[in-house]
């Protein structure tokens, strides 16, 4: 029996680093992965790749939750049912709202048998900025209500007091799930799967709350030229403001980069991989109006080389 | 010339003569009998089609499509389709939900009639876009929204505005999608269409509706075309804000004060296109009140800069070619039609003696062509090619005679005979092809005709 674990988490909160890290651990498992963006370009996928000898079924442009790619999922689900595999792990997009997953699994027995062991969702928690997130999206909270184990990370980056506020907040949501501080996601899969065992059962899965009121404007901005990496930075500095979250890959005048920005934090990693062009997605915290901020923090700053 | 002068009004260019760009929408299928119901469907019609407007009228830009249902259609919106307009929506998909239709709905390349469109716009391009803008038009985000929700959406603006933002917003999610299109394609200029702009105040079209509709256009311009917002009905108080959403243009009807209109525009360094009356004069003016329209227009403005000359929306499609052929002559060649408007308001040139000929008595048949100015009106000049070219065939039995309308006394002969249409060829005196050319069995069959009865 494969044994399905989702991690769900807001947008940057470091779900992929997650998924890299328990990947990384076991080498020896064999492991499945859906990985679902937002966006229509899928970053994560291709961050993933790197790890091995991993099966990937990519799912883009929304929620997997949502109607419009739900039926891609639901394939995805039957085809990865049919293979040999230890582990299926389910990367959600930042914006998922999980509340129907039970209610999709019961649906599809039929077709995939006693092929799944669902274990739950592992709810990542940006440490740093789940105070300002967890007021916008309801997806948030129906993460966190619908998790067996709550990850909070990054709590390098605030002091005890802001913590404690952070799980007071999370167990009015969510008093059953075992909770796990960290800085960079370390956790191991034995300890998460124990800790899964350890929580009560999940409440009864509900229509997910993935409508319109909560539906996030992402644009993705590409080249094939090389960028200067300084004007890569002024660029990514004029947009951020206006985003959620921000990722990607870049070929610059100091090499291939990797890109991710939650909140205004901007990080630029050099990326070992070769890259054929410039590909970031941006999603947007202001709606359809980011497409402006866009256009003009182009043309002030890369005219010609990227474009919407 | 051409292309070339719509760009310099919508980049704000001094302009050496007067860019000129009629929206034979439906009304080109006239030119070659499609009623609307087929033409919009048919991306072979559409280009034959086009290519006659770009033969007759002279444009020097030309919209691909004028119907805003394409998007509508795609995301469910039911049409009834008419022989002589465009089609129009009859259900609304959200009328009973408020929901935002799912992104995966948004039109692609495959959607619809969109394949259609694209493709009349890819082989438009290629066959007259070297010398002619080629415009594609969008349905604009607030119009759009009313053909998903129906009425509902005004009701939405009041007490759900968080709903009516968010449905307009993805309404200009597809016309970015749209606009990208089209610019593959080939379009040059982006045409957001929105009628229902001017229906509701500027204070409602700038909390719900700017930003999303600059953010339009900005796609647009980084995307490295030009755009125009086009708007019907009286939209004289929803200019300004119009011009604060950064279209390159727009384009109105004659509702609105064009003076006025121009005056505003000026003052944000937009280009204004239209105006010509609809239906009073293009649809059922004369031919001189069409060029005393075009000459009236211009001369009422600063068309140096900034200024497209149009019909004020999508033309009739019973508007008489002969009508569009006189507002190109006069776009084209305004001296000379200034003084025929002139000749014309004077009374004419009754003193002058004319003699008709006994056409019954004489020998030959009498081809004769009414024309303007055969080196500026396209469709004058094929009129006369279509004799000229063809003489060979008829020389034993007809002589022909050209009578050019800037000439005092070919005026008089052309009022003397009673025509009223340029270019108008007569056989034997009666006017036998009005604006059509005839093909050469077509001219070969009405000479012999006229032949026999002799």
């Amino acid at each position: 029996m494969i044994k399905l674990i989702m991690l769900t988490g807001f947008l940057g909160s470091g779900k992929t680093t997650l998924l890299q890290r328990l990947l990384e651990g076991q080498k020896d498992k064999k492991i499945g992965v859906i990985v679902n963006e937002f966006g229509s370009v899928n970053i994560d996928a291709r961050l993933l790749k790197t790890s091995g000898d991993i099966r990937i079924a990519e799912l883009s442009n929304g929620s997997i939750f949502c109607a419009c790619i739900k039926d891609n999922f639901v394939d995805s689900l039957i085809e990865m049912s049919g293979y040999n595999l230890d582990y299926l792990l389910i990367e959600a997009s930042g914006l998922a709202d999980p509340a129907s997953m039970e209610g999709i699994l019961q649906g599809i027995a039929h077709k995939t048998g006693d092929g799944y062991h669902n274990l739950g969702s592992v709810c990542i928690i940006d440490a740093e900025n789940f105070q300002d997130l967890s007021e916008l999206l309801p997806a948030i909270e129906s993460q966190i209500e619908y998790a067996s184990v709550i990850i909070i990370s990054k709590t390098d980056l605030v002091d005890e007091d802001s913590l404690g506020e952070t799980e007071n907040q999370i167990s009015k949501w969510n008093d059953r799930a075992v909770k796990i501080r960290t800085t960079f996601c370390q956790v191991d899969i034995e300890d998460l799967i124990s800790a899964m065992d350890a929580s009560g059962p999940a409440p009864a899965a509900r229509e997910s709350s993935n409508t319109w009121k909560n539906r996030a404007n992402t644009f993705v901005v590409h080249g094939t030229g090389i960028v200067k990496q300084e004007d890569l930075e002024a660029f990514l500095k004029y947009v951020v403001n206006d985003s959620y979250r921000i990722k990607g890959f870049a070929v610059t005048d100091k090499g291939n980069v990797e890109i991710s920005a939650v909140g205004d934090h901007i990080q630029i990693n050099s990326w070992g991989e070769p890259l054929e062009k410039t590909e970031i997605v941006l999603i947007s915290s202001v709606g359809f109006g980011m497409v402006s901020t866009i256009t003009d923090g182009l043309d002030k700053h890369m005219k010609g080389k990227l474009s919407l | 010339m051409g292309k070339e002068l719509v760009f310099k009004a919508l980049k704000h260019e001094t302009l050496d003569a007067i860019p000129w760009v009629p929206f034979a929408g439906v009304h080109a299928g006239t030119l070659k009998n499609y009623p609307a119901d087929e033409m919009l469907k048919n991306a072979d019609c559409i280009v034959e089609c086009l290519e006659e407007v770009n033969r007759l009228y002279m444009p020097d830009g030309i919209p691909v499509l004028f119907d805003l249902q394409i998007e509508a259609e795609v995301l469910g919106c039911d049409l009834l389709w008419a022989k002589n307009n465009p089609p129009s929506v009859t259900s609304h998909p959200l009328e009973n939900e408020a929901t935002i239709p799912c992104e995966c709905r948004i039109p692609g390349p495959e959607d619809g009639r969109v394949p259609m469109a694209l493709e009349a716009t890819r082989r438009i391009k290629e066959s007259i876009g070297e010398d002619t803008a080629i415009y594609g038009l969008i349905c604009g985000p607030f119009t759009l929204a009313s053909h998903l929700r129906g009425t509902n959406l005004f009701m939405d603006m009041m007490k759900n505005k968080d709903y009516a933002v968010a449905l307009i917003q993805y309404c200009g999610q597809v016309a970015c999608k749209m606009a990208e299109m089209y610019i593959d394609a080939g379009a040059d200029v982006i045409a957001v269409v929105d009628p229902m702009i001017s229906q509701v105040s500027p204070k409602m079209i700038e909390k719900l509706m700017s930003e999303t509709f600059k953010g339009v256009f900005d796609f647009i311009r980084s995307k490295g075309a030009l755009s125009s917002f086009f708007v019907c009905g009286n939209a004289s108080k929803q200019i300004r804000v119009m011009c604060e959403m950064g279209p390159d243009g727009v384009s109105v009807d004659e509702n609105v004060n064009l003076v006025e209109a121009k005056e505003t525009c000026d003052e944000f360094n937009i280009a204004i296109g239209g105006n010509i009356p609809l239906t009073t004069t293009m649809l059922y003016g004369s031919q001189q009140d069409n060029m005393k329209a075009v000459v009236d227009e211009i001369d009422s403005i600063d068309a140096s800069k900034n200024f497209i000359l149009s019909p004020g929306c999508d033309m009739p499609y019973n508007t008489p070619i002969e009508n569009t052929i006189a507002c190109a002559q006069a776009a084209k060649n305004l001296e000379k039609t200034r003084e025929m408007v002139a000749g014309y308001e004077s009374g004419g040139f009754d003193d002058i003696e004319i003699e008709i000929p006994d056409y019954a008595n004489e020998e030959k048949v009498i081809v004769e062509l009414f024309l303007l100015d055969p080196d500026q009106c396209a469709a004058c000049k094929y009129m006369q090619a279509s004799v000229l070219d063809n003489y060979d065939a008829i020389e034993d039995k007809a002589e022909y005679r050209i009578y050019k309308y800037f000439i005092k006394e070919d005026i008089a002969r052309t009022a003397k005979m009673g025509i009223s249409n340029l270019p108008t060829m007569c056989i034997d005196g009666e006017p036998k092809f009005i604006s059509l050319i005839p093909n050469r069995e077509e001219l070969i069959a009405a000479v012999e005709e006229a032949a026999a009865k002799k």
